[in-house]
């Protein structure tokens, strides 16, 4: 039991953390009304994915992917950061489009609740 | 050196992406020139493509290496049969479309003219990416640029769009995130993000977890974005929501590049060992029945065609569904696949053109009629055919394509289907392939009951508002798009002959 615990818990603990954090973000994605609170779910959910990316390339005692004369360690792999870099660009963009999308529906419907505006759409028959 | 045709892939989508620019600013001097910059680009990318397809076609595989970097390093453009033949139908629509918002999006989004055309340009970019690239992270960039594109123009209408277009969001950002994380997993087993690379570097790793986990994200991922039937529900909302000339784009093509990315993923890197035919088979006549049921009670034109789309993306997954199937029922994977396979592909692949045209049709002819009377419900509808013949003729080939009736292009891509099933019912036989022949006929003969509604509602009924037809440019795309059904159907030879080329091509037989 202990054995098993620290082999695939203990120490693979990096994945365990962003699955965790994809978890709340997909619960706050599908269960919260607020509109708002989804966005912060999307949020999570996609920094976790980052933060599995970025754990992935990282080694114990590597540095950073400079050749520097005379140096015989190891390098942690620098193409994880640099595919990160542009899903964050992407993570930022849709962001953007979310919160853009949901002020319009607060100057629209003056709610970010999810059920208020569903409510609001009925009564204007739609 | 390369020749100049080798550099048009890369071509094709930098110049989409420059032109997005060069409208935004262009709208701050004179709001005219948005569309007639955009139109004018669609159409160099169109006249490129078609060299591409002429070049892939007699010259073989395209291969352009970004910044000369050989992969697996470097980013390559890889363009093949089949992402040539898809390239092309996402610029005539694109083409099209483009024509018919010059005037529609005036109407339905006024005054948005310069926004509308940059952020089109960008949704195009994105096809035109998914579609050339041969590295599978480019693929999942292009994916995001094309779906944000995608979630701003649903929701420019304002109002009811807007809970649709955020809907649409949170739903595909779950779908693209899963597919990141697919493709994490692969990079963490293999360490190339080369599709051609990862085909080599991943047989021996079949068995691995790891893979497997990647295998059901991918399908997951990419279902959300292909609308497929659990995953469907965002569609029937965002589509109808959304101008009409980007109804009849998301319907029409973008949801069959999401397809595209599918086939291309699961059947570059995984083998018929997973069986996911059985996979796409299940969920594609899932589709095509629950969305055929909703379909037949819908009051709302737009509605009743967004659910058309997902029984078309069902019809389109069954294809590939039995050549996946078909494949991996054959012991011993030959040289080259069965005939059975290859024509069930072709007959999928033949479907997105067919069902790409004949539902662009029917959703820019919706917005010719909502130009004419505002209104999107059926039974406001009746007659209105006689007051605006072109969109009224123009839509009943339309529907009737889409039903499969001959000799329209529809007929041919469903026969293709229908006759590979049976074809291997007599050569592999088995519950699976008869149970889906049944399916199939039925929703074929089902779907006929609300297209000819619709028809008979347009054409033959009365009740309308009197109206007169809509201005040229929104005609003229309707009149090319029912033009090409009729010529399409009735020379199909040259047509289904690329298809097949492009089946061979995914099956591994080209």
């Amino acid at each position: 039991m202990m054995e098993w615990l620290i082999e695939e818990i203990l120490a693979k603990y990096n994945y365990w953390v962003s699955i965790i954090l994809m978890l709340i973000g997909f619960y706050a994605m599908i269960a919260k009304g607020n509109l708002i609170k989804k966005v912060i779910g999307l949020s999570i959910f996609q920094t976790a994915i980052f933060l599995f990316y970025i754990s992935l390339g990282d080694i114990t005692g590597g540095t950073e992917p400079i050749v520097i004369e005379g140096y015989k360690g190891i390098y942690v792999n620098p193409l994880l950061h640099v595919l990160i870099l542009t899903a964050i660009v992407v993570a930022v963009a849709t962001l953007a489009v979310a919160l853009a999308l949901v002020i319009s529906m607060y100057e629209e419907y003056g709610t970010i609740e999810e059920e208020e505006i569903i409510e609001k759409e009925r009564e204007l028959g739609v | 050196m390369l020749s100049p045709v080798e550099q048009f892939p890369v071509l094709v989508v930098a110049i989409s992406m420059l032109s997005a620019f060069i409208i935004l600013i262009a709208g701050r001097v004179n709001k005219k020139s948005c569309c007639f910059i955009s139109i004018a680009t669609i159409l160099l990318q169109l006249i490129m493509a078609f060299f591409i397809l002429n070049h892939v076609l007699t010259k073989g595989t395209i291969h352009y290496w970004l910044g000369g970097w050989k992969p697996p390093w470097g980013i390559e453009y890889l363009v093949d049969a089949l992402n040539a033949y898809v390239l092309v139908i996402v610029l005539f629509l694109g083409l099209l479309c483009a024509i018919h918002s010059k005037s529609s999006i005036e109407h339905e989004v006024p005054g948005k003219n310069a926004s509308f055309f940059t952020v089109y340009q960008l949704f195009i970019t994105g096809l035109c990416g998914v579609t050339v690239t041969g590295d599978i992270f480019n693929m999942y960039v292009f994916i995001e640029i094309l779906s944000l594109a995608a979630y701003a123009l649903v929701a420019s209408k304002g109002g009811i769009a807007l809970r649709a277009g955020f809907t649409y969001l949170v739903m595909g950002s779950i779908g693209a995130c899963f597919f990141l994380l697919g493709i994490g997993f692969l990079y963490a087993v293999t360490g190339s993000l080369n599709i051609h690379d990862l085909s080599l570097l991943l047989p021996p790793l079949y068995g691995n977890r790891v893979v497997q986990a990647a295998f059901i994200f991918f399908i997951v991922g990419l279902g959300i974005k292909m609308a497929i039937f659990p995953l469907h529900t965002w569609l029937p909302d965002a589509h109808p929501a959304a101008p009409s000339p980007i109804s009849a784009m998301l319907s029409g093509i973008m949801i069959m590049v999401g397809f595209y990315a599918l086939i291309r993923v699961l059947f570059t890197l995984y083998p018929f060992y997973y069986n996911y035919g059985l996979i796409l088979l299940i969920l594609g006549l899932l589709s095509m029945t629950v969305a055929n049921l909703f379909a037949f009670f819908q009051k709302d034109l737009k509605r009743l065609l967004a659910y058309s789309s997902i029984v078309n993306m069902g019809i389109v997954a069954t294809g590939a569904g039995v050549a996946a199937y078909i494949l991996s029922t054959v012991a011993e994977p030959s040289k080259s696949p069965p005939e059975a396979a290859s024509l069930a592909m072709a007959g999928a692949l033949l479907h997105i053109l067919s069902h790409g045209v004949g539902k662009a049709l029917v959703f820019l002819g919706s917005g010719n009629i909502h130009y004419g009377i505002h209104t999107r419900e059926l039974a406001k509808m009746g007659g209105i055919g006689r007051d605006m013949p072109f969109t009224g003729y123009s839509m009943t080939v339309g529907l009737l394509s889409l039903l499969g009736l001959p000799p329209l292009l529809g007929f041919w891509s469903k026969l293709l289907i229908i006759m590979s099933v049976a074809l291997a019912i007599r050569s592999v036989g088995g519950v699976v392939l008869i149970t889906t022949f049944i399916l199939f006929l039925f929703n074929v003969v089902y779907a006929a009951a609300y297209y000819l509604r619709v028809t008979k509602v347009l054409m033959i009924e009365s009740g309308a508002v009197r109206t007169h037809e809509a201005p040229f440019p929104m005609v003229f795309p309707v009149v090319v798009f029912a033009l090409f059904c009729l010529i399409g159907g009735l020379f199909p030879i040259s047509l289904i002959r690329v298809a097949v080329r492009a089946s061979l091509i995914i099956l591994g037989g080209g």
